[in-house]
C-alpha cells in the first residue's frame, strides 16, 4: 500500500487507520520510523500517529505493536545472505501466535542508510511478492518532492493499493483496478504508472472500474490510454466499467472509446 | 499594418466560399444551382438552412428536394465548438466512403452576440485548415443585414471564394487562416469590469482540487443542472491546467454571472497559444491540445485573448 502527497492531517488519519485495523484483526504490528525523535522540533508523525490510535499504549505493553527505526531494520537486514527484517518480523508473529504481520513504513525510501534506489525497489518488489503470498501487509509513505521518476516506478510496484490526496486506486483481484476520487495533472502520472503495474501480469482483459470516480480531466483519459497501451497492443483489452455522466463524456469526447482494445461498458455485467 | 493576403490556391481544389446576400431572391439564385450543380453530378448535398431558407429552396428545387440531406442550422449551431466538429466528422465520414459531396449552410445569425460572431469567424478561419483534407466544396450562406459591417469583412477574409451574381472568383481579401488566428487573439479586449463572483489563484496542480469544489459551490448556487455543472468544472479545469502547464503565474481563475451567461475565466501572465490553430483539431488520445479542444465542445462559447500583460481564456455557458 502506497500513501502519497496528502495533507498532514489525511497521512495521520490514513496510518493510524492502517495501525488501528492491524490491532483489531489480532496481527503483529510494526511501526518504522524514520529517527528516534524528531530532530527539526516540528510536529512528530509518530506521535500524531500514536495519539490517534486508541490501544497504542495497550498494544505496545501486550506487545502487539513495536515501534522501530529504520537503522534499527537495516541492521536485521543481511545484504549478503538476503537474510530481510520482513523474515524475522514473520517468524516473530508466529512464535507470538499472532494472525499476520502488518508494517508501517513512515518515511520512504531511507536512501540516507541504503545502498541506493535501485536496491530500494527491488526491495519494495520482494516485499510486494511477500504481501502476495503471505499473511503481510505494509503501508509505505513517500513524501513529496522526490524524484518523480522514482516515485512513479514506485506507483507501479504498489498499484495494487495507492493513496493519493484525492484518489484511491484499489484492487481486489489480479486484472482490476478501482479508482475512487478524482484525476487530474496532480495525479494522472501515478495513475498511468499503476496501470502499467496491473497491466504488466495480465493476460487477457483488465477492468478499470470507474463508478466511484468523480473526476477525470484530459490527463486522466491520457493515463488510461498510455497505461494500458502495452495490454492493448499484444490484444489484450482494457475495460472501462460504469463511468459517471461527466466522466464518460470527457472519455468520449476524447474518443478513448475508439481506441484499439478499449472497451467502455455501462451497468450490465461483463 | 499589412495584412497578408492568402494565395487562395487552385481553382480547381474543393473551395470553401461564402454569399453574401442581402435578400431571399439573391440568396436563391446563388444556392439553387450550385445545390442543382451538385445533383448533376451525383454528389451527396447536404444543406444546413433556417426554416424559412429550406422552405425556400424546397420550393425552387420541386422533387430533387427530396434527393438532398437536410440539416436545421437552429440544431446544429448551438454550441459552435460541437457545430465546427458536426461538420468535421460529416466530411470524415463522407471521405471515408468515398461518397463526393457538397454542403450548403446557412448560420444561425440572428440576435448573436458580437462576441458570438467574432468567435464563429474564427471557425470559418480555421475551417480553412481543419476542413481542407476532405476536399469538399463548402458554401456558406450568410445574411448580410443580420450582422454588422465588420462582421461582414471579417466573412470576406475567411472564405477563399466569393459567390456573386452566380458566379464564384477568387476573393481577394481572404486572409491567411493562421495569421487571421494570431490577430484575433491580439486584437481582443475582453472587458474586465464585471462583479466576480468567486475567484481563485492556483499555484501548482494540487490546487486544482480545491478550485473545482469552488467551481461545483458556485454552479450549485446558480442551480446549474448536473450535466452543465459537469461542463463548466471540466472545461474551467482544463483552463487552469493550461495555464499552469503553459502560462506563467501568477494564474487567476474567477467567475461571475452576465445576463443569461455563467462566464469562467482563466488569466495568466505568459504570452498565449503558439499554435492559433490549437484546440481546432479533434485530438489524437495523448496529443497535447486536447484540453482546448475539449473546452470548446463544452463550452459554448471561448474567447482567447492574448496582450502584452497577459493571455486571458474565456468561458460562456448559456445559463437561462
Amino acid at each position: 500500500m502506497l500513501l502519497l502527497h496528502s495533507s498532514w492531517s489525511t497521512q495521520v488519519s490514513h496510518l493510524a487507520a492502517w495501525v488501528s485495523e492491524g490491532l483489531r484483526r489480532h496481527e503483529f504490528v510494526a511501526y518504522v520510523r524514520k529517527e528516534q525523535a524528531d530532530a527539526t522540533g516540528g510536529p512528530s508523525l509518530t506521535r500524531a500517529v500514536e495519539q490517534a490510535v486508541t490501544d497504542w499504549p495497550l498494544a505496545i505493553r501486550g506487545g502487539q505493536l513495536e515501534t522501530w527505526d529504520v537503522t534499527q531494520t537495516l541492521s536485521v537486514h543481511d545484504l549478503e545472505s538476503g537474510q530481510a527484517p520482513e523474515h524475522e518480523l514473520m517468524s516473530r508473529a508466529e512464535a507470538g501466535g499472532y494472525n499476520g504481520v502488518r508494517v508501517v513504513m513512515e518515511d520512504c525510501p531511507a536512501l540516507d542508510v541504503v545502498p541506493g534506489e535501485d536496491w530500494w525497489l527491488a526491495r519494495e518488489r520482494q516485499v510486494d511478492q511477500l504481501c502476495r503470498e503471505a499473511p503481510f501487509s505494509a503501508m509505505c509513505r513517500y513524501r513529496n518532492g522526490l524524484d518523480k521518476s522514482f516515485l512513479l516506478d514506485v506507483a507501479e510496484i504498489h498499484h495494487r493499493h495507492v493513496i493519493d490526496s484525492i484518489l484511491k486506486i484499489t484492487s481486489s483481484t489480479e486484472a482490476q483496478l478501482r479508482l475512487v476520487g478524482e484525476v487530474d495533472i496532480s495525479n494522472s502520472a501515478v495513475l498511468e504508472s499503476a496501470l502499467r503495474g496491473v497491466c504488466a501480469s495480465a493476460t487477457d482483459a483488465v477492468r478499470v472500474d470507474l463508478e466511484e470516480l468523480e473526476f477525470a480531466d484530459v490527463s486522466a483519459c491520457r493515463a488510461l490510454a498510455r497505461g494500458t497501451e502495452l495490454l492493448r497492443l499484444r490484444t489484450g483489452r482494457a475495460v472501462l466499467s460504469n463511468p459517471q455522466p461527466g466522466v464518460e463524456k470527457t472519455l468520449r469526447l476524447l474518443r478513448l472509446h475508439l481506441l484499439p482494445g478499449v472497451e467502455l461498458v455501462g451497468d450490465e455485467p461483463l | 499594418m499589412s495584412i497578408p493576403v492568402a494565395d487562395t490556391g487552385p481553382a480547381d481544389t474543393a473551395r470553401h466560399q461564402a454569399l453574401l446576400y442581402d435578400s431571399s431572391d439573391q440568396l436563391l439564385a446563388g444556392v439553387v444551382p450550385y445545390i442543382r450543380e451538385g445533383i448533376a453530378q451525383g454528389e451527396t448535398v447536404l444543406v444546413v438552412t433556417s426554416p424559412s431558407t429550406t422552405r425556400a429552396i424546397r420550393e425552387e428545387l420541386g422533387s430533387d428536394a427530396e434527393n438532398l440531406t437536410w440539416g436545421d442550422s437552429g440544431a446544429w449551431y448551438q454550441r459552435l465548438g460541437t457545430m465546427f466538429e458536426s461538420y468535421r466528422a460529416y466530411l470524415a465520414g463522407q471521405t471515408a466512403r468515398n461518397s463526393p459531396t457538397r454542403i450548403a449552410a446557412e448560420p444561425d445569425l440572428g440576435g448573436r452576440s458580437r462576441s458570438w460572431l467574432r468567435e464563429y469567424m474564427r471557425f470559418e478561419a480555421a475551417g480553412n485548415i481543419v476542413h481542407a483534407p476532405y476536399r469538399t466544396p463548402v458554401l456558406c450562406l450568410l445574411n448580410q443585414r443580420q450582422v454588422p459591417p465588420d462582421v461582414v469583412e471579417d466573412a470576406r477574409a475567411t472564405h477563399q471564394d466569393l459567390l456573386e451574381d452566380g458566379h464564384s472568383a477568387p476573393n481577394p481579401q481572404f486572409v491567411e487562416p493562421r495569421f487571421y488566428l494570431r490577430q484575433g487573439d491580439r486584437n481582443l479586449q475582453l472587458d474586465q469590469h464585471h462583479p466576480v463572483e468567486f475567484t481563485q489563484e492556483p499555484a501548482d496542480a494540487h490546487d486544482l482540487a480545491s478550485l473545482r469544489h469552488q467551481l461545483r459551490t458556485w454552479a450549485d448556487r446558480h442551480r446549474v443542472p448536473s450535466g452543465q455543472a459537469a461542463n463548466l468544472i471540466t472545461a474551467a479545469n482544463e483552463i487552469a491546467t493550461n495555464a499552469l502547464k503553459f502560462g506563467l503565474p501568477p494564474i487567476t481563475v474567477s467567475g461571475w454571472r452576465k445576463a443569461n451567461h455563467l462566464i469562467c475565466e482563466c488569466f495568466d501572465a505568459g504570452p498565449g497559444l503558439t499554435d492559433p490553430t490549437a484546440g481546432y483539431h479533434p485530438p489524437e488520445v495523448g496529443q497535447s491540445g486536447s484540453g482546448l479542444w475539449v473546452l470548446r465542445q463544452l463550452a459554448d462559447l471561448v474567447q482567447i485573448s492574448s496582450q502584452p500583460e497577459g493571455t486571458r481564456i474565456r468561458l460562456s455557458f448559456a445559463h437561462p
